[in-house]
Parts: structure tokens; C-alpha cells; sequence
């Protein structure tokens, strides 16, 4: 009960130091809101400079959302995803890119991603498990920007800065580079038997 | 110029307390789904929108305060005005909106809110930070106050369309009575406008009132058969709110600079989200186009075709 009264009352300051002066006009309709009330957060910080009471506001709204944050992590309730199967991964895929024809493919060991290539294009469909949720990407072999292999884990970073990096984890090392050498490109991968 | 105070500011320990009780409600019946990641994203969206909004303030403004003198009335401040003035903003919103989905520019800033593969109240707070370069305050903010509106009530109206649009952002709600559902935007239409599935893409832009999208053609009702999956066409695998921010705007930058064409760069530019010279990438069109679902249906049996992706 605590962090919610907390909270609360941290959203009250926000809302009483808001008042108090600063915002602005929205730049969407312009005007500059100059609050007659809330004398709460002046009442706090006796503040008066609107640059300071502005910091006041962000800092206090950082805290408000740390504690969210925080309540939300305390709380659980979700479950991290995982990449059930190839089909899944191939429905996933299919769902998110309307049309996958795949071709051969392999699942990290914690099913925390899939690499499904598609038929006849040479393309890559990835399918990598974030938080409780499962980010998807058709892409090619040469928007992976680093490819790296440490004994039997595939680390890839992809030039697509809103992916992402992965690791796969195989069963060994020679599937490892195998994969690694498909991926990049390194051998012919059109065509091959699903 | 008349100061009014502003809504929004009295409505944040309100937000806070909602979000508070829906994250409880999940816990306890599992009815709505939140990641504590994806949550502190959205939140610190909200907060860079806010700090982003007191740093470009006197942009806006400046512009307004130039157009009062220029307006055709003065509507004054009765009763039946403010009720206009908050229709007509209801109204400029909409087709607002509708622009920022269907012209990349603005879709650039807007995709910052739709791209949660969450929906609960925090989605509500992924705001942009960039939303002055888009200088939609100059195309939609101006007419109203032309017209005669007095800047302070529209001002005030759209902050209180923004308030209604806060509590809309759940999964916990299911339907309203049916003449609520007639009229005005609800839980359920807006998980509509949230989701990706080919038939829901590009729908229900309104504000408060759903009317709008009944008079221009692009309502959809949400159907029990077709479960919303929420996010955009190509979803984001990351939190960090500057990357969410900026990486459409990064997309265009991109696009424009290999552009082989003028034509070309403008069309990255102002034609629709996913259009590539090529058809290489799918447009909202095209992929309902693909799907059979180009029109609204009232449920997936209108389609002519099943609604799965194509083969």
C-alpha cells in the first residue's frame, strides 16, 4: 500500500508543480497556461525560477515513473515468450509478413529465437523473443553487421537499430558455423528441402 | 489573451491512479497484459512528449497568437460555442489523425504510439517527441481559430479530447452498451485502430466521437472472431524510447538519400507508410488488398476470401 500512496502522492506534486507555472503553451493549440492554483509545489521547494520548478517537474515525473516501473516488476504477471516450434515460428512469421514460403530452419536450444530461411529469395526470417512478446524480421544476409561465434552460440547484431541482438544457442559447434556461414551469405542457401 | 487552465495537468494523478488499479486488475485476473519494460518505455515517452511540449512551446503559440487577428468571427464564450468547439476539434482531430496514418511524415511521429505490442493504459502515455517537426500545428491547429474560435477554448477542448482518449486504451473494458457504441469512441473501437490484423489497419481514427468514421467510410467494429493483435506492420524489438522515437524519421532520412529519383524522394516522404518504388514493401492498401479485407465487414464472412495472410 505504500508505493500506491506514494505514487499518489508524487503524481499530486507533479500535478500541483504543473499548476503551479510551467507548461507551456502545446504547441498543437498554442497557449501559454498560466495556472491559478496549486501552490503545492512552490509550498515544497519554494522554487519560483519556471527553469527550476521545469526540473522539478521532470525529476519528480522520473521518480513517478521509476516507481511505476518497479510496481509493475514487484507485481509480475507476464511471462517471458518463447518460440514453440518451427511451425510458430513460420505462423508468426507469416502473420507479421502476410507472405513466408520457408525453407530450412533451426531453433535456439531456450527457444528464445528462430532462424527460418525463405524459399527461392535468399531472405532471413528471424524470430526473436523480447520481454513477453516476439519481434519478427524478414531480412538479408547483408543487414547482419556483426556475426559472431563462440563455441556452440551464434551472437548476431543486425544494422537495424529497433532489432534486437540475438544469440543462438546450438547443440554444437560445427552447427554453429554452419548456420553462421548460411546466414552470412557464405554459401548458396536458395532452395533448400523444409 | 484568456487564460484558461489546463486539463490535462489535473488529469496526470488521475492517470496515475488508473494505470495503478488496471496493473492491479491484470495481476488478479489477467484480463490485460503488462511488461515492465514496455511500460517504462511508454512512460518515459510520456514524459519526453511533455518536456518536448515545454521546450517548443512558444513555437505553437507564436503562431496562434499571429493568426487571432486574422479570424473571419469572433464566436465569443457561450455555452452553445464551447459545445461547437469541442465537436469541431473532435472533428479537425480525426482528420488529423487520418493524415498522420496515411502520410508517412506524420506517420513518422505517430508511430511512436502505436508501437507497443502492448495495450493498457501506459500505451496511452507513448507519445512523440518530435511532434513540432511535423508542423501539423500549422495545417490543423490554424482553422479553428481563422474561423472565430477563441484560442484558450480550443485549446481547452483538445486537451479534454486528449483526456477522453486516456481511459480508451484497455483491454479490460469489452463492449458498452450498444447506443455508446453508436456514438462515441470506445475500448473497443480503439483496440480496433491499435491492431495490425489486415481488417482492423487503418481504422477508427476518432478522437471522442465515433461518428466520424461512420460518416467517412472507415469505421470497423471489433470482431470476436478476429482477436487484435496490437503494434505496427514491422514491430520494434527494443525500449529504448530514443530509438522509438527517432527510428521512423531514420527510415525516411534512409529512404530519401537512396532515392534514385526527386519523384522518389518525395513520395518516401509524403506518400503512404510502406511505399517503396518498387512495391517491395506493403502499404496499408496493399496488405488489406492481399488479405480480401479492403473494406470495413461487419464480420469475417463479408470477405470474400479467408482472412489468413496470403500463401
Amino acid at each position: 500500500m505504500a508505493p500506491l500512496i506514494g505514487l499518489f502522492l508524487a503524481s499530486l506534486v507533479i500535478q500541483a508543480a504543473i499548476t503551479d507555472k510551467l507548461a507551456g503553451p502545446d504547441p498543437g493549440h498554442g497557449l501559454r497556461q498560466q495556472g491559478k492554483g496549486g501552490g503545492l509545489a512552490s509550498a515544497l521547494f519554494h522554487v519560483k525560477n519556471p527553469v527550476m520548478t521545469s526540473l522539478i517537474i521532470i525529476l519528480v515525473s522520473a521518480l513517478a515513473i521509476a516507481a511505476l516501473i518497479g510496481l509493475n516488476a514487484w507485481m509480475g504477471g507476464w511471462t517471458p515468450s518463447r518460440v514453440e516450434s518451427l511451425e510458430a515460428a513460420v505462423t508468426r512469421l507469416r502473420q507479421d509478413l502476410l507472405s513466408f514460403e520457408p525453407a530450412d530452419g533451426v531453433m535456439a536450444k531456450d527457444q528464445r529465437a528462430a532462424i527460418i530461411l525463405e524459399k527461392n529469395t535468399g531472405r532471413i526470417g528471424l524470430v526473436v523473443a523480447q520481454g513477453d512478446i516476439l519481434v519478427t524480421r524478414l531480412i538479408t544476409p547483408s543487414e547482419i553487421s556483426k556475426a559472431e561465434i563462440d563455441d556452440t552460440v551464434l551472437a548476431l547484431r543486425f544494422r537495424d537499430f529497433t532489432f534486437p541482438d540475438t544469440k543462438f544457442a546450438f547443440d554444437d559447434a560445427e552447427a554453429a558455423a554452419k548456420w553462421l556461414e548460411r546466414l552470412t551469405g557464405d554459401i548458396e542457401i536458395h532452395d533448400r528441402p523444409s | 489573451m484568456t487564460d484558461l487552465p489546463d486539463p490535462i495537468q489535473y488529469a496526470i494523478p488521475f492517470f496515475i491512479v488508473l494505470i495503478i488499479a488496471e496493473l492491479i486488475y491484470a495481476r488478479q485476473t489477467g484480463k490485460a497484459k503488462f511488461e515492465p519494460r514496455d511500460s517504462g518505455a511508454s512512460l518515459a515517452m510520456g514524459l519526453g512528449n511533455t518536456v518536448a511540449g515545454i521546450v517548443f512551446a512558444a513555437v505553437g503559440a507564436t503562431w496562434l497568437a499571429f493568426l487571432v487577428p486574422f479570424a473571419l468571427f469572433d464566436f465569443g464564450w457561450a455555452w452553445y460555442v464551447w459545445i461547437a468547439c469541442f465537436v469541431l476539434d473532435d472533428f479537425v482531430y480525426y482528420w488529423s489523425h487520418r493524415f498522420a496514418h496515411t502520410v508517412r511524415w506524420f506517420w513518422a511521429d505517430h508511430v511512436t504510439h502505436h508501437s507497443s505490442q502492448h495495450y493498457n493504459l501506459t500505451t496511452a502515455l507513448r507519445q512523440p517527441w518530435f511532434n513540432i517537426f511535423t508542423l501539423k500545428f500549422i495545417w490543423f491547429g490554424a482553422w479553428m481559430i481563422l474561423l472565430g474560435f477563441q484560442p484558450a477554448m480550443v485549446a481547452f477542448c483538445g486537451a479534454l479530447n486528449l483526456i477522453y482518449q486516456f481511459w480508451i486504451h484497455t483491454e479490460v473494458i469489452k463492449q458498452l452498451p450498444d447506443p455508446i457504441e453508436a456514438v462515441m469512441n470506445t475500448p473497443s473501437h480503439h483496440r480496433v485502430h491499435h491492431a495490425t490484423n489486415p481488417v482492423y489497419l487503418d481504422r477508427n481514427y476518432a478522437g471522442v466521437f465515433i461518428i466520424w468514421d461512420r460518416m467517412f467510410g472507415t469505421f470497423q467494429p471489433e470482431l470476436s472472431e478476429e482477436p487484435c493483435r496490437y503494434g505496427i506492420v514491422r514491430n520494434l524489438g527494443t525500449y529504448n524510447p530514443l530509438r522509438i522515437a527517432v527510428h521512423e524519421w531514420w527510415g525516411i532520412v534512409k529512404d530519401v538519400k537512396s532515392a534514385k529519383s526527386f519523384k522518389h524522394k518525395l513520395a518516401y516522404i509524403f506518400a503512404a507508410p510502406g511505399w517503396s518504388p518498387d512495391g517491395s514493401r506493403l502499404t496499408t492498401k496493399a496488405i488489406k488488398q492481399q488479405a480480401g479485407v479492403d473494406k470495413p465487414v461487419r464480420t469475417l464472412q463479408d470477405t470474400s476470401q479467408d482472412i489468413a495472410p496470403a500463401e
